[in-house]
């Protein structure tokens, strides 16, 4: 079948791109990256009704997300998609431009606790492709000016006297634009390079400098609904002492990064980086009975984090559970399997 | 217009169904109980049915057995069966009425009789091997969880305490024990002593309530309060019909009805200083997620859940 061969296609390139990157892209292009994919997926495979699109969508998503599972943001982008076509589906099936009042409580008892009675009505099946790639087209222009929008809330959030710290700013591309739109006075960089624009310091300074700092503005890789965020290792070294000189610590990260999963132990996500990043290979001789861990990514609980910028709203830890049913629907991301 | 009794007396079916099947969620018993009312009822209005079945649950409410649950699967139930008569009422039809009521009722059970395997298999990830688990009393959603995480393959090691003054925390231990779980029975009081060691600590619940706290045996609260003074994280396993309508706002707020049990009530009414408690209300900034059949929740996000299942 033509379609059979357009999906495997697809499916063959995706994977390449992931093979092809020898330094990992950042989140920003990695999620423009997937939402291609289920764009082209949308366009060219062949289906007849919302379910199979769904079918097929859930198929090609999942699949990926096992061969990459410390990827968040493929099923994040996955899930964005599928409430991308339910979207489309109720505003075909009732006729309108708005989407039916959540208020209904038949229809919201009827979600909460069953899945939905398969939907009869006949969708034209080119308008929800149509419909879908508009969808898609919106989110990735969401994505591209996620960073702008956040530093738009700056602000708000800080005032140009402030002293701020920060970890690694060159690394986040989030954090450099935030700086770059808004001068702080003071901006000190923890285990940054040498050129980054701002102090650097060294992570052993950081209780010293914290005296001196009045905000900590960080970078998220994920952020969880618990309101938890999982973030570049050495980050909660920051958050701690941030706690301990009572600094408010503020968390930047675009809508893709929102991850409906709750996680009770993160070394069965943990991404561990290079040993000879911590051990170079001429000394591993040396210190053959030592096992060396280079774990990339910390979890910050939620008591450790003041305010959550996405790039619509700012929100306390613990009411981050909300932006979740903002971008995903509720029936894709019950059921999940980890 | 006198609506003559019913002849099943609901009392009487809730209690034989929990004789008959112990290991049978209380709740589920109690709307089961509901449906045979529903279905033998000889009302010939709403209203008339409506009665009979408010009557049923009152009736249910003087047990002995966890009022709690009792009165929120209730009335869970009796909302989700009833939300169809906005539509069909003008239907003159009242047997059509009373059929599509017991069809949605028969719904509703389905789905409910599936909360607990749905909730152990959201508990699995939580559990990892070698993993020291801390629970209170006796609790069948607890107890499940658990015999599924083994029956996976998991090797984890269980405290359960004593849990006074019913001891029921030795038919927790006993049945841990049975499925091959290393178990070991533990004093209430020892509970701080054993805190540190402890990885994590899982309670079922009697209720939920809308502020995110759970009602749950007498002793929960301390249990709680301890694992947050040394860092330990919290889980509470509960169904979705337990979630409870209620705002309390410390222990005296919450109604006495779930502190005592019927017959306590009954007999000491003026003198309920002298009584024990039964249960205990934790508040929700000691508990860190709630794992329901609906999907897993922070304290904070079951309030909204609530309004959801009671608008």
């Amino acid at each position: 079948m033509a379609d059979q061969v357009a999906v495997s296609r697809l499916r063959d390139r995706v994977n390449l791109y992931f093979h092809k990157t020898a330094v990992r892209e950042s989140s920003s292009k990695l999620a423009l990256r997937m939402l291609s994919f289920f764009e082209d997926l949308v366009r060219y495979a062949h289906y007849e009704t919302a379910e199979q699109l769904i079918a097929i969508l859930r198929a090609e998503g999942e699949l990926l997300y096992a061969a990459h599972s410390n990827e968040f943001i493929i099923r994040n982008m996955l899930l964005v998609v599928l409430r991308g076509v339910r979207d489309e589906c109720l505003t075909q099936t009732s006729g309108s431009d708005d989407t039916l009042p959540q208020a209904d409580s038949l229809n919201h008892f009827q979600r909460l606790w069953f899945l939905p009675a398969p939907n009869q009505v006949q969708i034209n099946s080119a308008q929800l492709r149509s419909g879908v790639l508009d969808f898609i087209k919106e989110m990735k222009e969401e994505i591209n000016v996620s960073a702008e929008m956040i530093s738009n809330q700056a602000g708000h959030q800080l005032v140009k006297t402030d002293t701020v710290m920060t970890y690694k700013l060159s690394q986040s591309g989030t954090l450099k634009k935030f700086f770059s739109l808004f001068r702080a006075k003071t901006i000190y960089s923890v285990d940054d390079d040498p050129s980054a624009p701002a102090n650097v310091i060294s992570s052993v300074e950081i209780l010293s400098t914290m005296k001196l700092t009045t905000r900590v503005v960080l970078s998220a890789a994920a952020i969880l609904p618990d309101g938890s965020v999982v973030a570049p290792a050495g980050t909660l070294n920051v958050c701690l002492a941030a706690k301990r000189h009572s600094v408010p610590v503020v968390f930047c990260a675009g809508y893709y990064k929102l991850t409906p999963m709750f996680i009770p132990h993160l070394d069965e996500f943990n991404v561990q980086g290079r040993p000879t990043d911590v051990l170079p290979a001429s000394e591993a001789l040396k210190f053959s009975n030592v096992s060396v861990a280079n774990p990339l990514f910390d979890l910050i609980p939620a008591h450790l984090i003041t305010l959550v910028l996405t790039q619509s709203s700012a929100k306390t830890p613990l009411h981050v559970y909300r932006l979740i049913s903002d971008y995903y629907h509720l029936e894709d991301f019950r059921q999940l399997d980890r | 217009m006198t609506d003559p009794k019913p002849e099943i007396s609901a009392l009487k079916m809730f209690e034989s169904l929990l004789d008959k099947d112990p290991e049978k969620s209380m709740g589920l018993a109690a709307i089961e109980a509901l449906l045979e009312v529903l279905k033998t009822s000889t009302a010939s209005t709403v209203q008339g049915l409506t009665k009979d079945l408010s009557n049923a649950v009152d009736e249910m409410m003087r047990t002995d057995r966890s009022s709690a649950t009792v009165q929120s699967a209730c009335e869970l139930f009796l909302r989700f069966s009833s939300l169809i008569s906005q539509e069909k009422l003008i239907d003159a039809n009242f047997e059509a009425v009373k059929c599509e009521y017991v069809k949605r009722g028969n719904v509703f059970i389905k789905r409910i009789e599936k909360s607990r395997s749905i909730i152990a298999k959201c508990f699995r990830p939580f559990i990892r091997s070698n993993l020291k688990v801390l629970t209170h009393s006796y609790s069948k959603v607890v107890l499940e969880s658990l015999l599924e995480s083994k029956a996976h393959g998991c090797v984890f090691h269980v405290f359960v305490t004593e849990s006074q003054p019913d001891n029921s925390g030795r038919r927790m231990a006993e049945k841990l024990r049975q499925s091959g779980i290393q178990t070991t029975l533990i004093l209430d009081s020892a509970v701080g002593y054993i805190m540190e060691s402890i990885d994590i600590v899982v309670f079922g619940a009697e209720g939920v309530m809308e502020t995110g706290g759970i009602i749950n045996k007498i002793g929960t609260l301390g249990i709680a309060i301890c694992a947050k003074a040394m860092n330990k994280p919290v889980y509470v396993m509960a169904e979705s019909i337990k979630f409870i309508k209620e705002y309390p706002l410390n222990q005296s707020d919450t109604p006495n009805k779930f502190k005592y049990r019927y017959s306590t009530l009954e007999s000491k009414k003026d003198a309920l200083d002298d009584e024990h408690p039964l249960t205990d209300y934790t508040p929700p900034q000691y508990l860190n997620l709630l794992i329901t059949d609906l999907g897993i929740f922070t304290p904070a996000a079951v309030g909204d859940e609530l309004i959801k299942l009671y608008t």
